[in-house]
C-alpha cells in the first residue's frame, strides 16, 4: 500500500478572504505581488505570520498562517 | 365570460362603458401566483452569508454571516489613551456569526456572537462575543470605523474586515474572556490548540437568531417565513443526483458541451 504525504499549505487571510495555499518558500512580498489583485490587498497592509510581525523579506514555512491587515481605525467611543 | 354596462362620468363627459371580465379570482391566490411565479435573485452577497432578509417596509436588509473557527490576530490597547503601544494577540475563535443591518444600502449596525456549532436554522440559538467593544446585546461599537465597497455586499465585506483590522480596547467590555489570565492565556491556549475556543462554556444570549434579524430589519419575529423544516424533527434526506450519462431523450448529455 502506498501513502501520500501531505503537505502542509500556507493559509492566507485576508478580511473575509481566506485561502490554503502552497506557498512555502516564498517571500511575503511575493507573495503579496500575487494576491494583491485577487485580494484588492492594499501596499500599507500590516502583515503577520502565526500572529508575529514580519517583513516583506520573511520566507514562508509550510503550515504557517499568513494574515494581511489593513489598519482600519479604532472601535469603542473616543474619550 | 361576464359583461355588465354601465355609464361613466367625467366632468362634463358622459360615456357608455361595456366592460368584460374575462377571468376573476381572489387577491390571495392572484398574490400567491405572483410570488411563485417571479423570478427573484438576492444581490451580490457578503461572503460567508447564511441569511438575507429585506423589508421593504423599513427599506433595511440584514444580512447574516458565519465565519468558521479560525485563528485571527487583533490588536488591543489597554488605554484609550493614542500614545499607549496596542499589544497583537493571535485568538482561536469559536464560529463567529456577524449580523448586519442596512437601511437604503448603508451599513446600519453590527452585531456579533459566538457559537460553537454552525448556524441550523433561524431559530439557531445564540451565544455572547467575548471579544471587547461589544454591547450586551452582541452590537458592536465601530467608533472610528469606515468602509467603502461599490454593493452592499462588498461594504459588509469591508465592515467585516475592518472589525478584524480595526482596534479593539476596554470600552464595552462586558462579558469575561474565555480563560482567566486575559487575552496573553487566550493567546497562549490558541497557539498550543486552534480549536481552544470550540469547547469554552460562553454565556448564552436570551435571543434566538430570528429575534435578532427581526429587530435589526424593523420587523416582529413572527413577520418572518417560519423554518421550512423544524431542525428537531428533520430527518436526514437522501438526494439523487442526476445521472450524467444520460439526458431526459436519452442521449449523450456530453452533446450539450459539444
Amino acid at each position: 500500500m502506498t501513502t501520500t504525504e501531505e503537505q502542509a499549505t500556507t493559509r492566507v487571510i485576508y478580511g473575509v478572504n481566506e485561502l490554503d495555499l502552497d506557498l512555502a518558500g516564498k517571500s511575503v512580498r511575493g507573495i503579496w505581488k500575487a494576491l494583491e489583485q485577487v485580494f484588492n490587498i492594499p501596499r500599507d497592509a500590516a502583515v503577520t505570520i502565526n500572529g508575529a510581525r514580519v517583513d516583506d523579506e520573511y520566507v514562508v514555512r509550510p503550515g504557517d498562517e499568513i494574515e494581511f491587515q489593513k489598519a482600519a481605525g479604532v472601535k469603542g467611543i473616543a474619550r | 365570460m361576464q359583461s355588465r354596462t354601465f355609464l361613466r362620468i367625467e366632468g362634463d363627459l358622459v360615456s357608455l362603458v361595456t366592460e368584460v371580465t374575462d377571468r376573476e379570482v381572489t387577491l390571495p391566490d392572484l398574490l400567491t401566483e405572483l410570488t411563485s411565479s417571479q423570478l427573484s435573485i438576492t444581490p451580490r452577497l457578503p461572503t460567508g452569508c447564511r441569511f438575507w432578509l429585506r423589508s421593504g417596509t423599513t427599506n433595511r436588509c440584514v444580512f447574516v454571516i458565519e465565519q468558521h473557527p479560525q485563528r485571527r490576530t487583533i490588536e488591543y490597547q489597554v488605554h484609550h489613551r493614542h500614545e499607549a503601544e496596542p499589544t497583537t494577540y493571535r485568538l482561536a475563535l469559536p464560529y463567529v456569526v456577524f449580523v448586519v443591518s442596512t437601511f437604503a444600502d448603508q451599513i446600519e449596525s453590527l452585531a456579533t456572537y459566538f457559537r460553537t456549532e454552525p448556524i441550523g436554522s433561524l431559530d439557531a440559538g445564540l451565544l455572547c462575543s467575548t471579544l471587547p467593544n461589544t454591547s450586551d446585546d452582541g452590537l458592536v461599537c465601530l467608533g472610528s470605523v469606515r468602509v467603502s465597497g461599490t454593493s452592499v455586499g462588498e461594504r459588509v465585506d469591508a465592515l467585516i474586515g475592518a472589525f478584524w483590522g480595526s482596534r479593539f480596547n476596554q470600552d464595552l467590555r462586558r462579558h469575561p474572556l474565555p480563560f482567566t489570565g486575559g487575552f496573553r492565556a487566550w493567546a497562549a491556549r490558541s497557539r498550543r490548540d486552534p480549536l481552544a475556543a470550540l469547547s469554552i462554556a460562553y454565556d448564552p444570549y436570551w435571543r434566538t437568531l430570528r429575534q435578532v434579524v427581526a429587530q435589526m430589519a424593523g420587523v416582529a419575529p413572527t413577520d418572518l417565513p417560519m423554518a421550512a423544516v423544524d431542525p428537531n424533527a428533520a430527518a436526514e434526506t437522501e438526494v439523487r443526483t442526476p445521472d450524467p450519462g444520460l439526458d431526459e431523450d436519452g442521449g449523450d448529455a456530453d452533446a450539450l458541451a459539444s
